[in-house]
């Protein structure tokens, strides 16, 4: 609107990156000029991408903006380009828009009192600025890119990033909350450390599959892609033909990480090591949307040639069911979290289980666009409640000054606007009419149902129930029933229990808001991606579906919130029932262990490198060494072997001499 | 690039640059030598940024382009002296010195004269003998451009012996405990590659015909294939030894790890491109169609030298050698580069063999700058927190902020995060080499490797609870001017790589189309 939609494609990601890039210098001026410039930049970040949105919502249509040519061999050029297209928007502004309000409240939130009550700021704050503007960054470069590599750019930066941020903490000296490491701050390092690992998996999987498309099509720019895929598709051999699937799935495999799905879902619940505003930011607007991101990037491409290579069909079901296998497991594991932030953590897997399910169904049911509008704008909507409940639980971890669950409890008369903004978000990822998360999640209902996929719809229908559940489990041990011990000890102590300052709430209120009306964009939504295919090979048929439809389906998530949120309110608000005796059940146990996935993964990933890389030094580099050592003991051995012939006897030497005289005589007069 | 100006300084000169860049350091050396400590150093400084200001210029006055029917193979600059005569039968051959530049070499002798330059700012904790250490180190500097430059066997023969001795010297006097060991492992590996680089070397002299040491006219020359062949492996022994290749890498960890701080600086960062260059210009360069058979061995010697090596290194407890691993790690796709080059040449894959051969120069480029930081910052832990030991060095970041920071961002450099020149470099080599060999994709796993031993080492090191015991000082201004003066090419390149590759890509293009 304001800026010219060519400019601000750029300008949406180089405003954070140059902004990441001085804060150093704002800090050296002031501390508080850094601060600023950090809201600043975020909400200008925020204004550019917001300013694209009313173009794509007049007239959805895909450009590629080319500003950068790299010519890395005579007629092999890459572009670095930008690609302007309704996704690429729709992820800016989540990235741009969460990301600023995020980090208005890391304003208050990354700030604290001693105990004579004076403010006292982290210290290391300019490195927290830096990197969360880095973050925005090369998260809204990954979506806004317009190819496969300069994506990857993105993708590593928001990666290290994560790095940076979940182990922000690393010199807290409290006492570790696992016994493996010596204080809290040496295991947030490693939560961080791990969180980059784990997705560095799928990420050398990714560049494979950048690499192998690269070779299957010629180039890395998604529209070219598209557009040349009849050319490419008709040039495919028996070779590339079988390489296309796997070429998918090992792409594939980089959301698998980022985005925590099964079996690379174990980082996401220890990068709440990190201060919760960053986990808000990975889970809300960066870091595990870039997965989906890529997911629904490359769907309508593999939809395209989908139609002349079936084999493709493996990489939908992988997709679909993946997101599905994720989304029940990780919601069962929520089920027995003390910690808020953890049960949080579970439930975005469990969430961008969903968006996979729904985007894997694409290829699978007819109403192919249905469910890629289902998994999309579940992104949108998970993105605004998600911000809203780690924001809100923030601000209670700030007031209560822990994590546990267990220490909280009655809170919503002291913490009004905090319990009331939590409420709706709470509302909204359990599916409750009219907030966003109900529209999302009944619109992959629908896809689900009337594409047929009865048993992708099961699966989501009794994740859907537990998620209910665990949602009103965690909203009644926070804020409502009798409050904790710990909170009477507080308020005993004269530390009462506060509404947190403005600089919070006002975030709060904002995404609660969206979280009530966003439901409105679903006709967006519609509008959005039914324009981008038409008239291409693959048509869609909308036949079933319109905005806002209300059918069988609803009747199920009715079917949700009873039997989902009335136990948990029986439970949880009301109080009275003594549920201690599971605790010593095998499910608990089962359960409370993450499936046993994480120590089996420890046990032969960390523990077995370990292994496999002392034996290599111990037995092959230190045979090699040896041997190296043997040939000059061999060598030494052999001269002094032959010191023995040097005598200095005067008989050996005439007798030396005398047969060599002889054999030189034989020589000449035989040869 | 092609400046101007740049051209006009150089014609400017008293004489030829190149054979001025080779005597400098020479006749620093001596006025070193004679000056006594404290000018030592100061004339060792004085020479060394001469010497990089003129290859910089020299890079800014280069004019990349070759024809493809040069017949002097697109070296320029060219310059010789006659230092005698072989009369052998009819025949007579001139032995002389032959230097001149392609973009390749130019690339070369800019990074070395970095490095050295690197190498003679951070010997600021060196007191002992400093005359005859900056008089060593200003010889070894001729021996290293004089290699880069060579363009006649014998020529590159000596030079590349030059460099040798010197080396031997500085780790075994300047090293530390245990390096006189270390100086002659080092000297024997890397001589007896040498001599039978040097059987090669004679062989071809004698295949040729009229018999030459010319490298460009027995290039042109079109040499009988078993000969060829012969003589890559004789390279292979050589050069194989200098990068190093699985299973000749022993010498590497520990003349690394035992020399002194700049010591390793100029062994990692520009003598171990002596081998990956020797590749380049004896390998791929001469005898192509040799490396094109022999490249499926090459390639994967490289995929496991990778992963072999970055396993090794996680073992490894002392900085310094696991920083060592990660050369090894890193100069495999140097061969991998080259090897792959050859083959998809063969192949017909113009494109995928050029960015192969430009990823391995780039490599080179980038590893020489990385590792350089890493050793000056492994050093540097020696002197901050008297340990060089993984597991007794805590807390790094509280304790010495300074030196932690630059110590992470050069980790993160070493691992190939994008925006670091390491990405680029890896990232070209893998986009050719996959489209040759798919299987190549699997030294992929050397850099995901990597990137778990760094960060594991930062998280014990850097990110852990401070030792209350341990003294720990920060490293000082004048201990960070050197290494963080070093991370700006390597940002630089990261972003714009096209600095480097623009020398390189039309060198690629005619080796590869000739």
């Amino acid at each position: 609107m304001f800026v010219p939609l060519g400019l601000a494609a750029w300008l949406v990601f180089a405003v954070p990156l140059t902004g990441a890039a001085l804060t150093p210098v704002f800090a050296k001026v002031h501390e508080s000029l850094r601060d600023a410039m950090a809201v600043l930049v975020g909400f200008v970040t925020a204004f550019i991408a917001l300013d694209m949105v009313p173009e794509m919502l007049a007239s959805p249509s895909s450009t590629d903006i080319v500003l950068l040519r790299w010519n890395v061999v005579a007629g092999h050029v890459i572009d670095f380009g930008v690609l302007v297209d309704p996704l690429s928007v729709l992820l800016a502004t989540i990235a741009g828009g969460i990301g600023s309000l995020i980090v208005l409240f890391s304003v208050g939130y990354m700030t604290g009192y001693d105990e004579d009550g004076n403010l006292v700021k982290d210290p290391a704050l300019t490195r927290y600025y830096g990197f969360m503007q880095l973050f925005i960054g090369g998260m809204i470069l990954l979506v806004m890119a317009d190819n496969l590599l300069m994506t990857f750019i993105g993708w590593e930066v928001v990666g290290m990033c994560s790095y940076a941020l979940i182990g922000f903490w690393h010199n807290r000296a409290q006492p570790s909350p696992v016994p493996e490491y010596a204080t809290e701050g040496e295991y947030n390092a490693a939560c961080g450390m791990k969180a980059f690992m784990v997705t560095r998996v799928g990420d050398i999987g990714l560049l494979a599959g950048i690499l192998l498309l690269y070779f299957i099509t010629g180039t890395f720019n998604y529209t070219e892609i598209l557009e040349t895929a009849p050319t490419w598709v008709g040039g495919l051999t028996s070779l590339t033909l079988g390489l296309l699937p796997i070429a998918a799935l090992l792409v594939f495999a980089g959301p698998i990480g980022k985005s925590a799905q099964f079996p690379l879902h174990t980082w996401l619940p220890e990068a709440m090591a990190g201060p919760t505003t960053v986990s808000a930011l990975i889970h809300a607007a960066a870091m595990v949307k870039a997965g989906v991101y890529l997911v629904a990037r490359l769907v309508p491409i593999f939809l395209e040639v989908f139609t002349s290579v079936a084999s493709l069909m493996v990489f939908f079901q992988t997709v679909a069911w993946i997101g599905a296998i994720t989304a029940f497991m990780s919601a069962t594991m929520a089920l027995v979290q003390d910690e808020i932030k953890k049960v949080l953590a579970y439930s975005t897997i469990s969430q961008l289980g969903y968006m996979f399910m729904a985007l894997g169904a694409t290829g699978l049911v007819a109403e192919g666009v249905a469910a890629y509008t289902a998994g999309t704008f579940h992104l949108l909507a998970h993105a605004i409640f998600k911000a809203l409940l780690f924001l809100a639980a923030g601000s209670v971890l700030h007031a209560v000054q822990s994590k546990s669950m267990r220490d909280m409890g009655g809170l919503s008369r002291e913490m009004r606007v905090t319990a009331a903004t939590f409420t709706v978000g709470a509302l909204s990822l359990a599916g409750v009419f009219p907030f966003i998360g109900f529209w999302s999640k009944e619109l992959i209902f629908e896809a689900l149902w009337h594409g047929e996929q009865y048993p992708l719809f099961a699966v989501a229908f009794i994740t859907a129930i537990l998620t209910a559940f665990y949602t009103f489990r965690m909203v009644g041990m926070t804020f409502f029933g009798e409050k904790s011990q710990h909170v009477r000890d507080l308020e005993a102590h004269g530390h009462h229990v506060h509404e947190a300052p403005p600089v919070m709430t006002v975030p709060l209120v904002l995404l609660a808001l969206a979280a009530t009306v966003g439901g409105l964009f679903e006709l967006a939504f519609f509008g959005f991606f039914s324009g981008v295919r038409t008239g291409e090979a693959v048509h869609f048929d909308w036949s079933h579906l319109a905005p806002f439809s209300l059918g069988v389906t609803t009747l199920f998530t009715v079917v949700v919130w009873g039997v989902g949120i009335v136990p948990a309110y029986l439970i949880y608000f009301r109080g009275g029932y003594d549920f201690s005796r599971l605790k010593t059940g095998a499910l608990y146990r089962f359960l409370v262990n993450r499936w046993y996935i994480n120590r089996v993964y420890h046990r032969v990933f960390v523990d077995g490198y370990l292994w496999l890389s002392r034996a290599l030094r111990d037995r092959l580099e230190a045979g090699l060494l040896a041997s190296g050592e043997d040939v000059a003991r061999g060598m030494a051995r052999v001269s002094r072997g032959w010191r023995r012939t040097m005598t200095g006897v005067l008989n050996t030497n005439v007798l030396a001499m005398m047969l060599g005289i002889v054999a030189f005589l034989c020589i000449v007069l035989f040869l | 690039m092609q400046l101007a100006t740049a051209t006009d300084i150089l014609n400017s000169l008293p004489m030829d640059v190149l054979p001025l860049m080779l005597l400098l350091p020479l006749g620093g050396a001596v006025v070193a030598y004679a000056l006594g400590d404290r000018g030592a150093r100061a004339v060792t400084l004085l020479v060394s940024a001469a010497e990089l200001v003129l290859s910089v210029v020299l890079a800014l006055a280069f004019d990349p382009s070759i024809a493809p029917s040069d017949p002097s193979a697109g070296m320029q600059y060219v310059w010789s002296v006659t230092v005698g005569r072989i009369r052998a039968g009819g025949s007579e051959t001139d032995l002389q010195f032959l230097v001149g530049v392609d973009g390749i070499s130019v690339v070369m002798v800019v990074l070395s004269n970095l490095v050295v330059f690197i190498a003679v700012l951070a010997s600021h904790h060196i007191h002992e003998a400093q005359t005859m250490y900056y008089a060593l180190l200003q010889t070894l500097m001729t021996g290293l451009l004089g290699v880069f430059m060579a363009l006649d066997l014998i020529a590159f023969f000596v030079f590349w012996e030059l460099v040798l001795i010197p080396m031997f010297f500085i780790i075994g006097r300047w090293g530390e405990e245990g390096c006189q060991h270390a100086a002659v492992k080092f000297f024997i590996y890397t001589h007896l590659g040498s001599v039978v680089m040097l059987v090669g070397f004679f062989v071809l002299y004698f295949v040729a015909e009229p018999h030459t040491f010319n490298m460009v006219a027995l290039r042109n020359m079109g040499l009988p294939p078993e000969v060829q062949v012969g003589f890559a492996l004789a390279v292979f022994m050589g050069a194989g030894v200098k990068l190093p290749v699985w299973p000749l890498h022993n010498w590497l960890p520990w003349a690394h790890v035992k020399a002194p701080t700049p010591g390793s600086v100029i062994l990692a960062g520009i003598l171990l491109k002596m081998g990956g260059y020797g590749f380049i210009r004896l390998g791929l360069w001469m005898v192509p169609d040799a490396f094109a058979r022999l490249g499926i061995v090459f390639a994967a010697l490289a995929v496991f030298t990778c992963v072999y090596a970055a396993l090794t290194a996680m073992a490894q407890t002392d900085l310094k050698s696991m920083v060592a691993y990660t050369s090894i790690n890193h100069m495999s796709w140097v061969l991998l580069g080259v090897a792959v080059a050859a083959v998809g040449m063969q192949l017909g894959l113009q494109s995928a063999a050029s960015l192969a051969v430009q990823g391995a120069v780039f490599m080179m480029f980038s590893h020489g700058t990385i590792i350089s930081v890493m050793f000056i910052m492994a050093g540097q832990l020696k002197y901050s927190a008297g340990t060089r030991e993984i597991p007794e060095v805590r807390g790094l970041m509280e304790r010495a902020p300074r030196l932690s920071r630059v110590l992470v961002v050069a980790s993160l450099a070493a691992f190939g995060l994008p925006g670091f020149s390491g990405f680029v470099a890896e990232a070209l080599v893998l986009f050719g080499s996959v489209n040759v060999y798919i299987w190549t994709a699997l030294i992929a796993f050397g850099v995901f490797f990597t990137v778990g031993y760094l960060l594991w080492t930062l998280n014990r090191i850097v990110f852990s609870d401070p030792d209350p015991e341990a003294e720990v000082t920060d490293a000082t201004a004048a201990d960070l001017i050197a290494p963080v003066l070093m991370m700006v090419p390597v940002l630089l390149l990261g972003v714009w790589p096209d600095l480097v590759l623009t020398l390189v890509a039309p060198v690629a293009q005619f080796m590869l189309g000739g």
